[in-house]
């Protein structure tokens, strides 16, 4: 089967093109290097079948960027390359359709973004532009869907006029030209959009725009998912699940070992969803009516701000306070990302350009940034004692996340560079791209999380059955109970953490802990060591020995933190 | 009067032409790539402080820097 790449600057909307394309969506946002692993699927063209891949986007193919590594590699194997031009920022984007011609690649250009460019007064003559490049070039919205089919009918066209390597400055010369007899720009007055997205990142109304824009989404977030809880998830499992549990459980030998895999210990009688830990009670109750409320309403906050285009901006407010930790201001783009869940967060450091920022990041990210999982479970947990218990521990996370990281930019050698990021500007997402984005990230959080907390509490029934967790227990006793000042039995939750941060929390819950106690037990928790899913990633993504340094760092710091808050509190 | 500063010292909403850059060749080349060269017009568009990043337009594009790239951008400014 032939390769064919989608190759473009970054945020040209190749994602969006590429689910046109193959049917298969990807996660696609308004802001450049969304797509730092490459995506592959299959398209047809006419009777052939070929395999499209979706390339990181790339500014230069003169590779030293980690994603524009990727890029120079896979030109190598690629057949055929889609180049995806932005047709609101014309000369930026010939020059890398300049420089993939000269690759010797043939090629076929898909002039994206059409109907922003039309409305912003940008108008190109597309016959006279692919007469000058020597290439096909097709008018597309990849958003839309505008113009995909005319550029699947015209891939078979795809040519390269074999040009030659020109030298930098001899394409920039190039670019210019062609722009200049193909483009003409019609002065129009700025839109509400543009004057709102410029007004984000001046002096006076940038800061208050930004608070209101945390505190908002923070809100949102936090409404919506008691609300699903209170309104529909709760009363649904309580309404439709119950009974079936409490005749199931009837049904069952109450001393037997089948009922507490199954249902769990029964407390006064009665099923507890929650303290009960069994894998059909508190097996499907963590996950669905606990933790998936809050993880859609946070992703759809996300999404929004995503697709809007607000988070480089946020990136730019909080340079300066990024640097004092070593990283520079797109960092804030994984950690809220990390809020989520802390794999695509460590995954989207790729950003990041030198091997200490990315080390600095992915720490803070896997200590002090705890996942919508977790998040949810403090809340649950600890909300219910008073909110200035959850402010407690958030606060000490957000000081943990800062301090650490200034710490380590400190011991650290390396560079770590400055910002350089394009700032994409304002969009009205639509409400379709938005919904398949959160069916997408639900359907992620589906598949990984239930089977993982329902084969962990399954797991962790078994092994108090065989008694294992005592000695685990008697063994940690000096440092839980000492330090930690927590029954000593807390150390199985924070174990099981490894596991999932979730039904950690949710051990915690059949403890009995005192509310100050359930505050370093689920500080500590968040912080101590990544859950099994973060940790692959982390060592995928830094090597062993950065792996190992940012592990050091994190069992450190939670012990620090852990003996702090149990002699303040 | 024609004046060259600093890119950090341009008003926000004011346009220049850049005149030379300073810095490493890894920094100019992400520079270049983004289209801010020699001789292209600039304007900035934000500032957060005194000393935070910058925010310009080039082109169709907006780009944020740091503010010590920022510093070692020369523009030329009208004033």
């Amino acid at each position: 089967m032939r390769k064919i790449l989608l190759v473009g600057n970054p945020n040209v909307g190749k994602s969006a093109i590429f689910s046109r394309l193959t049917g298969i969506h990807v996660v696609a946002s308004n802001y450049p290097g969304t797509t730092v692993e490459f995506t592959q699927g299959t398209m047809r063209i006419g009777q052939e079948t070929a395999i499209l891949i979706d390339v990181p986007g790339t500014y230069d193919l003169d590779a030293t960027l980690n994603a524009e590594k990727i890029v120079a590699d896979m030109l190598e194997q690629g057949d055929m390359a889609i180049n995806v031009v932005d047709a609101t920022n014309l000369e930026r984007n010939l020059h890398l359709t300049l420089h993939l011609i000269e690759k010797n690649i043939p090629t076929i250009v898909a002039l994206n973004v059409w109907d922003d460019a039309k409305h912003k007064g940008i108008s190109i003559n597309v016959q006279k532009l692919e007469n000058m490049l020597g290439v096909p070039v097709v008018p597309t919205v990849g958003v839309t869907g505008e113009g995909i089919v005319d550029l699947v009918a015209r891939m078979p066209e795809a040519v390269n006029p074999s040009v030659g390597e020109r030298a930098e400055e001899e394409r920039w010369t190039e670019v210019g030209r062609i722009a200049d007899a193909v483009q003409s720009l019609e002065h129009r007055h700025p839109t509400l959009l543009e004057t709102l997205g410029d007004a984000s990142v001046k002096p006076l109304t940038g800061m208050p725009i930004a608070i209101l824009v945390v505190l908002g989404a923070f809100t949102i977030v936090r409404l919506v998912g008691e609300g699903l809880i209170g309104h529909v998830f709760e009363p649904l499992f309580d309404w439709l699940w119950r009974p079936l549990m409490m005749q199931l459980s009837a049904s069952l030998h109450p001393e037997s070992f089948l009922h507490a895999m199954v249902i769990g210990r029964l407390i006064d009688g009665q099923i507890d969803f929650v303290q009960s830990f069994g894998v059909l009670t508190t097996g499907l109750f963590v996950p669905i009516t606990m933790v998936l409320p809050y993880v859609l309403s946070f992703y759809a906050v996300l999404g929004f701000l995503e697709d809007f285009g607000y988070l480089p901006r946020l990136a730019v407010l909080l340079d300066n306070t990024l640097h004092r930790m070593g990283i520079h201001g797109w960092a804030i783009i994984p950690t809220l990302l990390g809020l989520g869940c802390n794999v695509p967060g460590i995954l989207a450091t790729r950003i990041l350009e030198s091997r200490k920022e990315r080390l600095i990041a992915a720490t803070v990210i896997s200590v002090g940034v705890p996942c919508a999982a977790l998040q949810a479970m403090i809340l649950g947990m600890l909300g219910k004692r008073g909110a200035g218990y959850v402010g407690i521990v958030y606060l000490t996370l957000f000081v943990v996340w800062f301090v650490l990281g200034s710490i380590l930019n400190r011991i650290l050698k390396g560079e770590s560079p400055e910002l350089i990021m394009e700032v994409p500007p304002y969009r009205l997402p639509g409400m379709i791209a938005l919904t398949k984005k959160l069916w997408m990230r639900m359907v992620g959080f589906f598949k990984e999380a239930v089977p993982i907390v329902l084969l962990g509490i399954l797991g962790v029934n078994f092994l108090y059955f065989l008694k294992v967790f005592d000695v685990l227990a008697e063994f940690t006793a000096p440092v839980v109970t000492t330090l930690f000042g927590l029954p000593k039995e807390a150390v199985v939750a924070i174990a099981i953490g490894f596991l999932r941060k979730d039904v950690a929390a949710g051990m915690l819950a059949t403890l009995d802990l005192t509310s100050e106690q359930l505050v370093v037990a689920a500080t500590v928790l968040a912080m101590f060591f990544p859950c099994v899913a973060t940790f692959a990633v982390l060592w995928k993504e830094l090597g062993t020995a950065d792996t190992l340094k940012s592990i050091v760092a994190m069992v450190a710091s939670s012990l620090v933190v852990g003996g702090v808050l149990n002699a303040i509190l | 009067m024609v004046e060259r500063i600093p890119l950090t010292d341009m008003k926000v909403r004011e346009a220049g032409k850049v005149v030379e850059i300073f810095g490493g060749r890894e920094v100019q080349r992400r520079l270049r790539a983004l289209g801010v060269r020699p001789r292209v017009k600039v304007t900035k568009v934000g500032a957060v402080s005194s000393r935070g990043p910058v925010v310009i337009q080039v082109g169709g594009t907006q780009i944020s820097l740091g503010f010590g790239i920022s510093y070692r951008i020369v523009v030329e400014v009208n004033r």
